[in-house]
């Protein structure tokens, strides 16, 4: 373990250690048991552990920017108003009503006939009135 | 993705910033290394540079003010590096005074050469790979490992030389 320990502190301060080399070196210093010889470089390691903790704390309470608040409200309208454009539509759909003799009429199978009905009485009138409007044409040309 | 979007907006100014900066300090390798120390400056302020209007622009800003800087410290090259060391050695009296090594090893990084700081700073800080860090500098990874045994170097050589005076 010593030996090793060794090793890696010569490659560390030839810049030739991975990072998961520099994390055994920031760990051996962090922990009570360390070699005499060693002992003058804990103090390096500890800085950059304590600094390396302070950067992460740092990245974590990193304020949101105000264009992100405003594109967040932004965003909450655009769902609020598509819910509620939604809803609206949802309740008007089905929602067909028919007043015959003042009563009204919310059954769709019986509005869907009383509307058949209606509609054949207006092509019936339509064909009398066509009629007599065509006798009247003719009654000029003649 | 930082990286990603760093290398498409930064990076392409490489040549134009290289020719800049040799027009200034007349020399391949100093304008290199000035170019390398711009891109380092830039990474650091990455979340600005999204909404800059003109990151060219701002680039050839950064890059000019450390051209001037350094064509200042040649100047004064030799009463630069006496006060250098006159006022970054932290003597005996001071260091009882603070008696806090976390402050004095803050003061030895913060007199490193800005290049080897900040890239110190990234790999045992932020824990990037050297390869992250040369695709920034826009270097090769053997620049900046140089760099970062240097910086270590220094650290270490400084903090134990203040440690044995005490």
């Amino acid at each position: 373990m010593m030996n090793d320990i060794d090793k890696i502190l010569e490659k560390y301060f030839d810049g030739e250690t991975s990072l998961e080399e520099e994390k055994i070196l920031r760990q051996y210093f962090r922990q009570p048991e360390i070699e005499e010889r060693h002992k003058m470089y804990a103090p390096i390691f500890n800085f950059f552990s304590q600094e390396r903790k302070e950067a992460v704390i740092e990245k974590k309470k990193k304020k949101i920017p105000v264009y992100a608040w405003l594109s967040i409200a932004a965003s909450i309208l655009i769902l609020l108003t598509i819910k509620s454009v939604h809803t609206s539509m949802e309740n008007d759909a089905p929602k067909s009503m028919l007043y015959i003799d003042g009563k009204k009429i919310t059954n769709m199978q019986t509005i869907n006939s009383e509307a058949l009905i209606s509609i054949e009485n207006v092509s019936e009138v339509d064909a009398d009135v066509i009629d007599s409007q065509i006798g009247i044409l003719d009654s000029f040309t003649e | 993705m930082e990286l990603e979007r760093f290398k498409s907006t930064v990076i392409p100014l490489r040549e134009k910033l290289q020719i800049f900066a040799k027009g200034i300090l007349k020399n391949d390798i100093d304008a290199e290394d000035a170019v390398q120390e711009t891109f380092l400056r830039l990474w650091n302020v990455r979340s600005q540079l999204n909404t800059h209007p003109n990151i060219g622009g701002f680039a050839m800003q950064t890059l000019k003010n450390i051209c001037i800087d350094r064509l200042r410290s040649e100047r004064y090259d030799v009463t630069i590096d006496n006060v250098a060391v006159s006022t970054t050695t932290v003597t005996p009296y001071t260091y009882t005074e603070q008696n806090d090594s976390v402050t004095v090893i803050r003061k030895i990084i913060d007199t490193l050469p800005e290049t080897q700081r900040r890239i110190m700073l990234m790999r045992d800080v932020e824990g990037y790979e050297l390869d992250e860090i040369a695709e920034i500098m826009g270097a090769e990874a053997a620049t900046v490992r140089v760099n970062l045994s240097r910086a270590r170097k220094t650290v270490r050589d400084k903090f134990i030389s203040i440690n044995k005076a005490i």
